[in-house]
């Protein structure tokens, strides 16, 4: 098997049309601040998994806010289907980094699920509930719905947090290190209901963008991975994870093309420390000016 | 366990049961005009308030309580969490309410009684005066202090500002709502008593005023075990609905 590594080859790879396009995004916070993110370009093509991995602190959660539309950028555009983001658009759902602040406690399982579709006028009652009830099951937590976050695991609350996300039935689905503060062992099985998710959704939602900062996470689960430099952040490379699907805890992780990869990658997050220090090189894939 | 349980249900009544018997020894022993024996006062409490008073006074200063503290409350709920979720109406609001906050309540009576007269909306306006900061402060406390994430998932579902102040950021403050809600009972209930000591026709203060001017003292004093009874009762009612109500507040 030949993977190739190169940034110019990823077009021909993935055929599919582009669905998003990121483009010379910049982001200060403050006049006064240092700048996050330095001008990132990439694109994400419609039922891609798209990982982003960067070092923590470089501007990740930052990206995630601008993409899905409650952010506005210092310069430059996210754009939906050609249409610049200005107000976030309904094709799109967030799960947020830190499950214990993103859901509301005083609503129970279910109707923190059924939040997002309390003002879709369109849905009679039960079409809503019929949404809840797969979002739940989507996420296995049938039969949780009427437990207070409070009361659940933090594994458990992940999974409700995304399954309010599912609820919306969003075409794109952004994750902000959703199993950063997991122990190992849950993640894997969180990891696993993701794909799950993914295989079994019909019309929406096969695309998924995912930011971590753990680099087996990233290619145990994308089609493609962006590695983001130290901050502020630029697109440092892009490459094409070919592993053979469906995956699998055990034989994926230990292919030789993963270890391959992983090697790579730290190459790459090591190199690009160097290379930013000399002022930059050619070798590096950095999309920034 | 017997002995503990007997101890903890015994002893809180010792103290009182002993000022009782003090007071009645004290009453029937002094000259003084000015401390009737506890017996008197049973005897006020039962020959005035069952039932005559209780209708004719008590239940108009009820009226009066429930209108001011359902008033002063929407008002300091809605006020305030207009305050707490927007910066810029804090920055053209804070300093006046400042000033409106440091006045004591009992100071405005004669500004309502200029503007309203001598009625019950004078009375009325007066107790939502007094109970109006609390829980405006509190609320606005509260709503500033929701998390930004919180407000970040909402907008992020399309939800308006209006629905985000509605469906997020009041749930987030109600705990700090409700105690702004309690501070405001016996305020209101002082406020309450305060605005029918002038030109009133009934109301538990009117008792009080008239009590006084007939030296009915075993009278008066039956009118602040009544209003004792009342504030304990109010605030037992509350706390009982307050942990049922907010029994997801150890998660916030
Ligand atoms: N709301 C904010 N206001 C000001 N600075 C912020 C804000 N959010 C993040 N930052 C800063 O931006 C940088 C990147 O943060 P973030 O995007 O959360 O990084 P990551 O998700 O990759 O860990 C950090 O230095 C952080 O301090
Ligand atoms: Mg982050």
């Amino acid at each position: 098997m030949t993977t190739s590594l190169e940034p110019t080859q990823v077009e021909d790879r993935v055929p599919a049309r582009t669905i998003l396009d990121v483009s010379e995004l910049r982001k200060r916070y403050a006049p006064d601040r240092p700048l996050v993110c330095d001008g990132l370009t990439f694109q994400v093509r419609e039922g891609e998994f798209v990982a982003i991995i960067g070092p923590s602190g470089c501007g990740k959660s930052t990206l995630l806010r601008m993409m899905s539309g409650i952010l506005k950028p210092t310069s430059g555009t996210v754009s939906l289907h050609g249409r610049t983001i200005s107000k976030p658009p309904p094709e799109m759902a967030l799960v947020f980094q830190d499950y214990t602040r993103s859901l509301y406690p005083w609503l129970t399982v279910e109707r923190n699920v059924r939040f997002p579709l309390a003002k879709d006028k369109s849905l009679s009652k039960a079409e809503k509930a019929e949404r809840v009830a797969r979002a739940l099951d989507n996420v296995g937590l049938t039969g949780f719905e009427s437990y207070h976050p409070g009361a659940l695991s933090g594994g458990m609350q992940q999974r409700v947090s995304i399954a309010r996300a599912l609820a919306f039935q969003p075409q794109i689905l952004l994750l902000d290190e959703p199993f950063a503060s997991v122990d190992a062992l849950t993640k894997e099985g969180l990891e696993d209901t993701l794909l799950d998710v993914r295989d079994r959704m019909q019309d929406a939602g096969k695309t998924m963008l995912m930011v971590t900062h753990d680099i087996d996470e990233a290619i145990y689960l994308a089609d493609r991975i962006v590695v983001l430099s130290k901050p502020p952040c630029m697109v440092a490379e892009e490459l094409v994870i070919d592993l053979p699907k469906p995956r699998n805890q055990i034989e994926t992780r230990s292919h030789p093309e993963f270890l391959r990869i992983r090697a790579h990658i730290h190459d790459v997050m090591g190199l690009t420390d160097q290379r930013r220090g000399a002022g930059g090189s050619p070798a590096t894939h950095g999309k920034g000016h | 366990m017997m002995r503990s349980a007997l101890t903890t249900r015994v002893l809180p009544w010792v103290a009182p049961l002993l000022l009782l018997v003090v007071w009645e020894y004290a009453g029937r022993h002094t000259t003084s005009i000015y401390l009737p024996p506890a017996s008197d006062v049973a005897k006020a409490l039962r020959e005035d308030w069952m039932w005559e008073h209780t209708t004719r006074d008590l239940l108009p200063s009820l009226k009066r309580f429930a209108l001011g503290y359902l008033a002063g409350s929407a008002l300091g709920i809605l006020v305030g969490l207009a305050i707490g979720s927007s910066r810029r109406v804090a920055q053209y609001t804070g300093p006046t309410l400042e000033f409106l906050r440091a006045l004591p309540a009992v100071a405005v009576m004669p500004v309502a009684i200029l503007l309203f007269g001598l009625g019950d909306g004078m009375r009325i306006s007066i107790i939502a005066f007094g109970v109006l900061f609390p829980v405006l402060v509190n609320t606005a406390a509260g709503a500033r202090s929701c998390r930004q994430e919180r407000i970040d998932v909402a907008e992020m579902f399309g939800l308006s500002r209006l629905q985000v102040i509605r469906r997020v950021i009041l749930p987030s403050a109600v705990p700090m709502i409700s105690a702004g809600l309690r501070v405001g009972l016996p305020i209101a209930l002082i406020m309450m008593v305060v605005s029918e000591l002038v030109g009133g026709k009934n109301g538990i203060g009117f008792y009080l005023t008239q009590a006084q001017s007939l030296f009915d003292i075993a009278g008066m004093f039956s009118a602040l075990v009544i209003l004792g009874v009342l504030g304990n009762l109010i605030n037992w009612l509350y706390v009982r609905v307050e942990t049922q109500q907010l029994h997801w507040g150890a998660h916030l």
